[in-house]
């Protein structure tokens, strides 16, 4: 991981993608730093790769990747086209002297919050996070779906939403559009895209809503890797 | 004063007939035996408590970066889990539902020395089953929930917390913390609810393997102020930072978790003990070389093993003038002596935590001032 300030044109997609999901107050009053990761993935292996190269490179400080799970290889392939991803973090203020510690190669800067990829913004369950935290005592004003109970156990361990356990959602959701998952407590359980628009969503029998990230990705994969 | 050279050996001690009756009847190495029977006060009854699954005790610790304590318990047990509060206002022991248990059983009463809170001692759940009772639905695992998955709460021993607790962490933006051995992130994640994610901490592990589940637990918890380095905590001053608060969990012979992990009755030998002790000395070196003046540094292990606790803590007062050790309010008084050694009579300051007394791991704490700047004597 090479962690650095974000450039003129980063800033500019991170500034968008804040005002488009209705935040845009909270840009710049804390610190962003953008992470490239490393370019080799070997599919095949989840969890955490540690490349030899680098091993031989730099005995103290390892590089390394975490794959998140995947549920088919459609998804896997739009996770392995991002190569040229950046990886944006959020950092507590208080981290002054950033950029000194960056040269020391850190593994983790703050708090991830999504990926930049093909000049877009792709938000994490972090900047879902931040989003709802600043919509609080307010109308939800983004792209959101609050699902019932019984979807919300199955969302957690990356199953998509059928129609029927859509309770409501944004009024102005377009199809192919990335979306909050919430549950009745309006707390975020992922991430998704829609398949239709909002008039759409609570077709009955019919997946409505795929999911792209959930909040039990990472436990799911270990668990696997612990049976192995 | 005892010399850094007599530090360095393990103390083993002759077997007799209890210890052999004892090995044999718990399946552990004589050797161990020997040795608890020397260190650890009512070992028999600590054999007998740690054989039976039924006193493993599970305790969360609430997020409060997420959520308040009151609100997690009001939610969890209106999924049928029962919590109990301890001495830590955002801790929370999970008990298991009474009908888990084949039959009922009299928890015998027991003497439980120099708890200085008795007050707020957590107690121990009554044990009686109401045959009237309904059956409870079958509960989820409680690492399994959405308010885990959500980063709610961190399924973490009293004792882990406590540590933490003792660094007396103050709500201060400019605060440096430093965490020397950070896997999983139990204790990294606690510290940066305690600063309120604000400061900042740097989170060192040496072990490539474990850094994934820190990364996960520090994103899952919402914490922001954390840098992770994969590098040896001894190597830590290269940084080239001072701090205000180190904590170091030291790597150990794991004594105090036998109970959740049954094949350490066998698989240490004297020689990892050894090897433990060496490394825990040269990295509480180093983490109190990087302590500021007036600084605070906690260290800990879950081994009762003196080698990796007071002889340790004796080893830095021998080698730093400034190093003062400070009471902790809950847990059993440190040893002062041990097989031939006498160790600084504040060695009674530091804690131990005993399973059969204190419902928790064993578990063994230190707190530590710089009182002024000084390099190694």
């Amino acid at each position: 991981m090479r962690y650095r300030l974000p450039n003129h044109v980063e800033e500019t997609i991170l500034k968008r993608s804040f005002s488009t999901w209705g935040i845009f107050e909270l840009y710049g009053k804390e610190k962003l730093i953008v992470a490239t990761p490393s370019p080799s993935i070997n599919p095949k292996k989840g969890g955490l790769q540690i490349k030899d190269q680098d091993v031989q490179n730099k005995p103290r400080f390892l590089d390394f990747k975490i794959l998140p799970k995947v549920n088919s290889k459609k998804k896997l392939q739009n996770h392995l086209n991002g190569s040229n991803q950046l990886k944006v973090y959020l950092c507590s203020p208080s981290f002054k002297n950033a950029n000194n510690f960056m040269e020391s190669s850190p593994i983790l800067m703050g708090l991830q919050i999504g990926i930049i990829s093909n000049k877009k913004f792709a938000p994490g369950l972090n900047f879902a996070e931040i989003i709802l935290n600043n919509h609080r005592n307010r109308s939800l004003e983004f792209p959101y779906v609050i699902i019932n109970e019984k979807a919300a156990n199955l969302v957690c361990f990356g199953r998509d939403i059928m129609g029927n356990s859509v309770i409501s959602c944004y009024k102005k959701i377009k199809d192919n559009q990335i979306v909050i998952i919430l549950n009745k407590d309006k707390e975020v359980l992922g991430i998704g895209r829609s398949r239709f628009s909002s008039e759409l969503l609570r077709r009955p029998n019919v997946i409505t809503v795929n999911t792209i990230e959930d909040i039990g990705t990472f436990y799911l994969q270990n668990e696997n890797m612990s049976t192995r | 004063m005892i010399r850094d050279d007599d530090l360095n050996c393990p103390v083993l001690f002759p077997s007799n007939e209890q210890s052999r009756k004892l090995s044999k009847k718990y399946g552990y190495n004589e050797w161990m035996i020997s040795r608890f029977l020397n260190y650890i006060p009512d070992p028999e009854n600590l054999l007998d408590y740690i054989d039976n699954k039924e006193n493993l005790h599970t305790y969360i610790r609430t997020n409060t970066l997420k959520i308040n304590p009151t609100i997690l318990k009001k939610r969890l047990v209106s999924k049928g889990f029962q919590l109990k509060d301890t001495i830590l206002d955002e801790v929370f022991e999970v008990l298991i539902p009474l009908s888990h248990y084949p039959t009922t059983r009299n928890s015998t009463q027991k003497n439980i020395p120099e708890i200085e809170d008795d007050k707020n001692r957590h107690c121990k759940p009554s044990l009686k089953v109401n045959e009237e009772e309904p059956k409870p639905n079958k509960l989820p695992s409680i690492g399994s929930t959405i308010e885990y998955l959500r980063g709610y709460y961190y399924i973490q021993d009293l004792s882990s917390c406590v540590a933490v607790n003792e660094l007396d962490i103050p709500y201060a933006d400019d605060l440096v913390v430093l965490d020397m051995a950070a896997a999983p992130g139990g204790k990294t994640t606690y510290i940066a609810q305690k600063l309120h994610n604000s400061g900042m901490i740097i989170a060192c592990e040496s072990n490539p393997q474990r850094l994934s589940s820190l990364i996960f637990n520090l994103s899952r918890c919402f914490v922001k102020n954390t840098m992770v380095f994969n590098m040896k905590s001894e190597e830590v001053q290269k940084l080239g930072i001072g701090f205000d608060r180190v904590l170091l969990d030291a790597p150990c012979t794991c004594e105090g978790i036998i109970q959740k992990d049954i094949s350490r009755k066998k698989s240490r030998t004297l020689k990892d003990l050894e090897i433990c002790s060496d490394r825990q000395k040269k990295m509480i070196t180093a983490g109190f070389t990087v302590l500021k003046p007036g600084g605070l540094m906690v260290y800990s292990t879950c081994s009762f093993a003196p080698e990796e606790n007071e002889m340790v803590i004796q080893y830095l007062v021998n080698n730093f003038k400034g190093a003062r050790i400070e009471p902790i309010r809950f847990g059993s008084k440190g040893l002062t002596r041990f097989h031939k050694y006498e160790f600084i009579e504040q060695m009674n300051q530091t804690k131990r935590f005993y399973p059969h007394y204190h419902d928790t791991n064993g578990f063994f704490i230190a707190k530590i001032r710089k009182v002024f700047d000084t390099s190694a004597l």
